[in-house]
């Protein structure tokens, strides 16, 4: 692995994993101006472009689709003429902005195996990542994506669990797979809108230390209604506290 | 190998009497490399040529007439890199001297051309990142500002490529043409830029096997234009005829 060091958040659909992703990435701009910084969106509902307000013209997925047809057209194209079509096709899905770069994962569609896909995508964000000194990877909901091994290679896994059963019981389940499938230098759990100190007591076998808690926030379900992104909200928002700590604890 | 004369031959037209610096290669006057591709950021960049809304052209052709060069050497059209401070239109053309290939396989030839024609994927100049686009022929740089405060030039990164083109097995003499000039006709240009690809996919269907009724084949119109491609189809399959298998 080179020294980027790839952020990836997972668990339970709805615990917070995209707003805790676009926290990040702000902090991370704010704490390393000079940082290249990447924000992956492995989500298919894209929910991390709008967190950071940046739009969304192309998926990887588009350009994975547009590379194939070239490829069925072309006339036995080799393999180092996809790769530089792709490379030349991914800035059009590539957002720069000033503090960090976005990439949509999009939605890979078509039945069956998906092993031509996520290895595609592991390809690229491999690619890619090289190039950045953090990535940060919004999953999608649930294990799906550590179990097709899409996130083979990351440094710091970050498991997301709201104050319910539920996402702790996924997040348990995330966990073992992550353990035998991923290769990570550091595992750790946030707990998402916690108000009562006394859930914590519940969650002494997660299998991983919890590097934050973050209470519930009522300026953030403002800003989340309003469709204003992370950088709308007050730099004293508990979620970008929460994420501070979290960074702070990995090491990061 | 005559496949590209008519091509290099409308290049030379197209070209001339247009102001150019000549710079004979030296290989001292290169530029550093990095070990692999690397993505420069918008923020890091100083201009791109052929950015989007501008021509971005590559063109590659073989000759192994020896009539159409004067040496390795650099050419420059238009202004350099120290000179250029906004995106601008772009096209680079590489004119390769090799061996006369007259004879060979068309598998030969077309993994010849093919070694050549791919240098363009494996030469990774710092400060100046390559997109280049085999589908649609575009090829875009940016150019990084921290490389054009070291003193990057288009006379070393010219260098740079016919380092690597002086290594390709077959290569005799080449010529790297940079344009930046924006009176140059890029349309006439983009066509050229086609058709040299079309000679190489064509070269790979003649691998796959072509019928030898011309009216009945996909590639007529191509063998109608590029002089040697119906000859190095039909020597093909005379060697065939005379016992000898092509893998």
């Amino acid at each position: 692995m080179s020294d980027t060091k790839i952020l990836a958040l997972v668990g339970k659909g709805g615990v917070g994993k995209t707003t805790l992703s676009a926290a990040f990435v702000r902090s991370l701009a704010q704490m390393h101006p000079e940082a290249k910084i990447l924000a992956i969106d492995a989500d298919p509902a894209i929910g991390l472009a709008i967190a950071l307000g940046v739009e969304v013209k192309q998926t990887l997925d588009d350009i994975r689709k547009e590379v194939i047809e070239a490829a069925k057209n072309g006339a036995g194209k080799a393999a180092v003429e996809l790769l530089g079509e792709a490379r030349f096709r991914i800035f059009d899905a590539l957002v720069e902005t000033e503090e960090f770069s976005f990439l949509a994962i999009g939605r890979p569609e078509g039945a069956g195996c998906y092993c031509a896909v996520n290895a595609y995508l592991k390809e690229v964000i491999d690619m890619v990542s090289k190039d950045f000194d953090y990535v940060v990877i919004d999953g999608e909901a649930g294990i799906e994506q550590i179990n097709r091994r899409v996130m083979e290679k990351v440094s710091h896994l970050f498991l997301v669990s709201d104050a319910s059963f539920k996402g702790v019981q996924v997040l348990r389940s995330i966990q073992k797979v992550a353990g035998e499938l991923v290769m990570y230098e550091k595992c750790g759990a946030v707990i998402n809108r916690v108000d009562n100190p006394e859930i914590l007591e519940q969650m002494s076998d997660i299998g991983a230390p919890i590097v934050s808690v973050i209470p519930s926030d009522g300026d953030l379900a403002l800003n989340d209604i309003k469709g204003q992104s992370i950088f709308a909200l007050k730099a004293d928002a508990s979620v970008l506290e929460g994420a501070k700590r979290a960074l702070e604890q990995m090491g990061i | 190998m005559k496949l590209y004369n008519g091509l290099i031959g409308q290049i030379t037209e197209l070209l001339a009497n247009r102001e150019a610096v000549h710079y004979p290669y030296t290989a001292d006057r290169t530029w550093p490399e990095n070990d692999h591709h690397r993505m420069l950021l918008q923020k890091e960049t100083a201009y791109e040529l052929g950015a989007f809304g501008k021509p971005a052209c590559n063109i590659t052709c073989v000759t192994s007439d020896a009539s159409f060069f004067a040496g390795d050497e650099v050419v420059v059209m238009g202004a350099d890199l120290q000179e250029l401070k906004e995106d601008a239109p772009y096209a680079r053309i590489t004119l390769l001297l090799s061996e006369d290939m007259e004879g060979e396989e068309t598998e030969n030839v077309y993994q010849t051309l093919q070694d050549m024609d791919f240098v363009k994927y494996h030469v990774y100049p710092k400060g100046y990142m390559i997109r280049t686009s085999g589908q649609s022929g575009r090829e875009q740089v940016r150019i990084g500002k921290e490389a054009l405060k070291q003193g990057m030039t288009f006379e070393k990164i010219g260098n740079t490529f016919l380092q690597h083109y002086k290594a390709v097995p077959g290569v005799k003499q080449a010529r790297v043409i940079f344009l930046t000039a924006t009176d140059v006709n890029f349309k006439e240009l983009e066509k050229i830029g086609f058709m040299a690809t079309e000679i190489r996919n064509s070269l790979s269907k003649l691998r796959e096997g072509l019928p030898t009724e011309c009216s009945v084949c996909d590639i007529r119109e191509i063998c109608n234009e590029v002089e040697g491609l119906r000859e190095l189809h039909f020597g093909t399959k005379d060697r065939q005829k005379r016992g000898i298998t092509i893998s």
